[in-house]
Parts: C-alpha cells; sequence; structure tokens
C-alpha cells in the first residue's frame, strides 16, 4: 500500500531528518565492501512491487487520479532500472523487458485518462506478467 | 494519534472495522459495513458475470508433487542420454539450487509409454485406466510456479501466495458464487490417510474473505465432521430447544458487532451443523452404492481403496450442489513406509509411484467415466494439480528431485477442450518449451473462475483500502484449453 504523507509531529520530523542526513552521508561514502560490481537497489524493485499492486487495486476501484499518480511514479523507477540494466551490459532480456514495461506503464496511463479501466487492467497484468518474466532471469534468490 | 486524524478517519468512514466487512459482491456490488451487517446469509447464491459451463469443480491435489515424466510428459531424449549430464544449454534462465543439485539424468528401465484414445495423449504404464480416459482431457504441458518447499508451494498452489493470509480458491469461489445446497457446506476438503494433509488447513483458508467463506474438511471416517453427531441422550426436540435459545441469545451479541465474520460464521456454524447432522452422513455414505460402482472406482483394491472412497464421496457431494470439493491425496491404509506416503521420490522413484499412480488411477479414471454416465461431467470441472513435479535429473540414484520450471497438470469437464494438449516442455523436460505459453498458478485459478462465469478481474474484495483479487496482480485465462 502506498505511503500516505501526513504532518509528523516535532520530534519525529527531527528523527526522519537525522536518518535522512546519515543516509546521505553514507551514500557518498565510498563502497566499504570493495564490490566494483553495479549493484541495482532492493528499495526499487520493492517500491516498484508496491506501487503494482497499488495500481492493479487503483485501477480495480476506478481511483484515476491514484492511477495516475501510480504510472507516474513507475514510469520514473523502470527509467532508473532500463538506466541499470543498460549499464550493466549483458543484460539485452532484462533491458527489452524494462522498455516493454515502461510502454505498457504509458498505455496503462492512456487508457486511465480515456476511463478505459477494463483495457488498463488488462494492460496492468501484462506488466506484472512482464515483471514475472524478468525476474525467473535476474531477481536474487 | 491527533483528534484531527482520528476525526478524519470516523468521517471518512475508514474505521477498521468498515473497511474489513466492505467489499464487491458480484451481482450485488460494492456493500459497505452497513449493507453488510444487513446481508442475512453471506451463503446465499449469487449470479455469476456471465453463464458459467460448471457448477462444481473437484479440485484434485496430488501431494508431495508427482514427476509427470513418469506419468504424461513422454521424452524419448531423456531415456537415449539417462546417465548423462544435463546439457548446458537446457539450464539457461533457471536457479537449480534444489536440494539434491543437478546430477545425472535419469530413466526408469521400467517405464514404457504409449499413445491413447483418438488425441493419442502420451501415458505410461503407470496410469493404465486414466489412459482409457484420455479423449476427456485437456493437458497443460507448460505449467510452471515458484519452487520452494512442498508447504510453500502447495499455499501457492491453493491461494496464489507463498504467504499465508490470502484466500484460497475454494474460498474466493465460495464468496463469489455461494451456495446451492444451504444443508452442506459448500466447499469441502477431501483427504485419504489418518491425519489431516501436513500443509494445513491454510490451504483451504477464506484468508481476508469473511471466515464463513473458508473450508470445510471431512474426514475420511463415516462421521465426517468432528463430534457433528448427537449425544444418544439428547433428543432432537431437546436440540432444537437448546439451538433456539442459543441463537437468540447469539442474536444479542451478533447484533453488536456487525463487522466481526468470525462471530458470524461461528453463529452460522451452529445453524449449519443442525443441519449437517442428517445431511453430512447421507452425503457420505457409500453403503447404497452398487458394487459395480464401488469397484469402478478402485475401492476392491486395497491400494486404491481410500482413495476411490474419497472420489465417490467428491461425486456424491457434487451431486448435492457442493461448489468446490478439494480432494488431497494421501496413502493407502496398506503403507507403512513414509517415503510411499505422498508422492514425493527424492528416491525409489520405482517404487514410490508405482504406489501413488495405483492409488489414483482407478479412482480418478472411474470418477470421470461415473461422472460422464451420471451426465455429471458437463457440469463439472476436475482438476489433476500439483505444487510442482520432479526434475529429469535423478537424485540419491533412483529418485527425482523438484521441478517448478516446466509439468503437466490438466483440467476435464464441462467447457474444456477435450482430448487437446497445450505447451510442451523443453526435449528433456526440465522447462517450458516457449515461455509465453507458460501456465502459471494464477492462470489456472483464473481459467477455473471463467469456467464458473467469473471474471477474475473483476471479482474483487476491497481489504485495508485496497482491492484484491484471486489472481492477486496477475492471471490469464488459458483459452487454448476451451472448448
Amino acid at each position: 500500500m502506498r505511503r500516505k504523507r501526513f504532518p509528523l509531529p516535532r520530534i519525529q520530523r527531527m528523527k526522519s531528518s537525522l536518518i535522512a542526513v546519515l543516509f546521505g552521508l553514507a551514500s557518498l561514502l565510498p563502497n566499504v565492501a570493495g564490490s566494483a560490481e553495479l549493484e541495482l537497489d532492493s528499495e526499487i524493485m520493492k517500491s516498484i512491487e508496491d506501487l503494482n499492486k497499488s495500481l492493479s487495486s487503483n485501477i480495480a476501484i476506478g481511483a484515476a487520479a491514484a492511477s495516475t499518480s501510480d504510472t507516474r511514479e513507475l514510469a520514473e523507477l523502470f527509467a532508473q532500472v532500463e538506466t541499470y540494466f543498460v549499464a550493466k551490459g549483458g543484460a539485452d532480456d532484462a533491458v527489452e523487458l524494462t522498455r516493454k514495461s515502461r510502454v505498457l506503464v504509458a498505455d496503462i496511463s492512456a487508457s486511465v485518462a480515456k476511463k478505459d479501466f477494463t483495457r488498463a487492467t488488462d494492460q496492468s497484468t501484462d506488466l506484472s506478467r512482464t515483471c514475472k518474466t524478468c525476474h525467473t532471469f535476474y531477481k536474487k534468490s | 494519534m491527533s483528534t484531527n486524524r482520528r476525526d478524519f478517519l470516523l468521517k471518512a468512514g475508514l474505521g477498521v472495522g468498515g473497511v474489513a466487512a466492505s467489499g464487491f459482491i458480484p451481482g450485488v456490488g460494492y456493500i459497505n459495513a452497513a449493507t453488510a451487517a444487513e446481508l442475512i446469509d453471506p451463503l446465499a447464491p449469487k449470479q455469476p458475470h456471465f453463464p458459467g459451463k460448471v457448477k462444481s469443480v473437484i479440485w484434485l491435489h496430488q501431494n508431495g508433487a508427482p514427476s509427470t515424466l513418469d506419468l504424461y510428459d513422454y521424452k524419448p531424449e531423456l531415456f537415449k542420454l539417462a546417465g548423462q549430464p544435463v546439457p548446458a544449454s537446457f539450464l539457461k534462465g533457471i536457479k537449480t539450487s534444489t536440494q539434491g543439485g543437478v546430477n545425472k539424468l535419469f530413466a526408469s528401465n521400467k517405464r514404457t509409454f504409449k499413445q491413447h484414445g483418438e488425441s493419442g495423449a502420451w501415458f505410461s504404464e503407470l496410469l493404465p485406466n486414466l489412459a482409457q480416459q484420455a479423449d476427456k482431457l485437456a493437458f497443460i504441458k507448460s505449467s510452471v510456479t515458484v519452487g520452494a518447499t512442498h508447504d510453500i508451494s502447495i499455499l501457492k498452489l491453493n491461494t496464489g501466495d507463498l504467504n499465508p493470509g490470502r484466500p484460497s480458491l475454494g474460498a474466493w469461489i465460495n464468496y463469489a458464487l455461494g451456495s446451492l445446497n444451504p444443508d452442506l457446506p459448500s466447499y469441502v476438503v477431501l483427504y485419504n490417510g489418518e491425519q489431516e494433509p501436513s500443509a494445513g488447513s491454510v490451504n483451504w483458508s477464506s484468508g481476508f474473505l469473511p471466515a464463513v467463506y473458508q473450508g470445510t474438511a471431512f474426514r475420511p471416517s463415516d462421521s465426517p465432521i468432528l463430534y457433528l453427531e448427537r449425544p444418544d441422550l439428547r433428543s432432537a426436540d431437546q436440540q432444537r430447544a437448546s439451538l433456539d435459545l442459543l441463537k437468540s441469545l447469539n442474536r444479542i451479541g451478533g447484533d453488536r458487532r456487525p463487522n466481526d465474520t468470525e462471530l458470524r460464521a461461528r453463529l452460522e456454524s451452529y445453524e449449519l451443523a443442525d443441519r449437517m447432522q442428517k445431511a453430512a452422513p447421507e452425503a457420505v455414505d457409500l453403503s447404497k452404492e452398487s458394487e459395480a460402482t464401488l469397484k469402478l472406482y478402485g475401492i476392491d483394491d486395497p491400494t486404491s481403496e481410500s482413495y476411490g472412497k474419497v472420489l465417490l464421496r467428491a461425486r456424491r457431494l457434487v451431486e448435492r450442489g457442493v461448489r468446490f470439493i478439494q480432494v488431497v491425496s494421501g496413502y493407502p491404509s496398506n503403507v507403512q513406509d513414509n517415503e510411499r506416503r505422498s508422492w514425493d521420490a527424492h528416491s525409489d522413484l520405482d517404487g514410490n509411484h508405482a504406489t501413488q499412480a495405483r492409488m489414483v488411477d482407478k479412482p480418478i479414471a472411474g470418477l470421470l467415466a461415473d461422472l460422464k454416465t451420471l451426465g455429471l461431467l458437463d457440469s463439472t470441472l476436475v482438476v489433476w494439480a500439483s505444487e510442482f513435479s520432479r526434475t529429469p535429473w535423478g537424485e540419491s540414484g533412483t529418485g527425482r528431485d523438484h521441478n517448478p520450471w516446466g509439468y503437466t497438470q490438466w483440467v476435464a469437464g464441462g467447457g474444456v477442450k477435450a482430448g487437446y494438449t497445450f505447451g510442451e516442455t523443453d526435449e528433456l523436460g526440465v522447462q517450458v518449451a516457449d515461455k509465453d505459453k507458460a501456465v502459471d498458478t494464477y492462470d489456472l485459478h483464473a481459467t477455473v473462475l471463467h469456467l464458473l462465469g467469473l471474471d477474475h478481474l473483476k471479482t474483487t474484495f476491497l481489504n485495508n483500502g485496497r482491492s484484491e483479487r484471486p489472481t492477486v496482480v496477475y492471471g490469464k485465462v488459458v483459452k487454448e484449453i476451451l472448448a
């Protein structure tokens, strides 16, 4: 389920800011594990999975605005995934499947804009199948 | 929590109970907490999305994962290359971190295959009776799933998820279509063996759906439900008076908690139990079945007797309008060896499958023939399903490991293209030959729902603000196997 953003109490805001600063600093540090291999942030894939479920639900209940918001976020995340696999090299299948996913996300967005939720549901199911196909090859077990 | 947020939740109607009881019912539409409480009978028959081809489903779960390479999926190359390593090209794209590793290809020297019926479907010598029903079956030879432990993959087979919490397929059907017989549970689980299936009742759970839609397990004995029988010292009138008093007291408590589906299910169960005292034992009583029928189901053979009785009960439940009958294969009463108590043949595949196949062969063939004779096959769907299958490479020298990458399941009955085969595995039976034809659990579930007149995309329930469906976010009807 997507996180809703509510104003946080001051103490929680301070705690959140501190965590954000720590994460920011951590990202500036060299990779202490010494791995030169490009890593795909697992949080991105988790976010895509969550957004996909949210999108599927929003389409089912005919929530156009929420569906559009989901597709917008998914489009951004799939762009990052494509960048990763292109840079990684030797992953033509993944690049192709990610591009297919981006096209499907755009198609879903167009269907939602036309309030054609039946078509959007089919396209959303195709998107899920594409994710699944890609995971068969690339998901770490 | 701030007052503002509490107010917001209350005004938005998003109280915990409200969300839990909200949902969509086919033929009724979206319901909220208030109308849910007003529904008198959550199991009342409901209209499907479109006219269904079948009314009932018999879901034959072959527990332990049979090697479909040794039953239906004939691979001449496997026999030719037996004893050699698996060529690397066959392992591309799959993760083989299974228990036994990838050993050399294995083929039993006892195995023989023949084509049967007009369809020319392949069967091994292990299923001589089922082979006679070849033209009633539609094979899906490109089944795939997630390979994990048996219990986890069984959960996926029944609920579509690897974690507990989602409703089983039978529960979705119960929720979407309701009951055709108010005197019996409309979702029944049958098994042969001394205990309930080890994977547990989570496989017939209603998950986040109201609890009234969960499956009811029938024990193999003459009294299918524990403590169902009325004690000798209590008369029927005494029991009725007692139940009436209980009902009126329960109603007082129930009215105060209209969104408590567990309580609602419990209250329903008292009345259902009262009606079932007569209906359930009669439904599973085989004493009036003819000798010929008993023989047809293999009840005259100690190895197939217990499974045959279970399948004959399944037919009797179909006759009485039970919607979904989930049959979990167990083991014959004459088997002491733990290794032969399911299809899980990590070693001695020949011995294990000889026992398990003999246990199910005649009963399933008998069930199909009997349904046909009685005119019930057109309105019933029979499904052979398993959590995964077994590898073409050997394990322990004489067994096979788990294979989720490509295996055979089949369906038979109303709306099915009988005598048809969809999809195939590669030449060794390692994985599906064409990934675009892969049929995952969700696709099988979508197809079963379709044959019952339900669109899996429209069979939804609002749980914690999210619209859920039986196929999670997947699912595609396998149209190729539909008549």
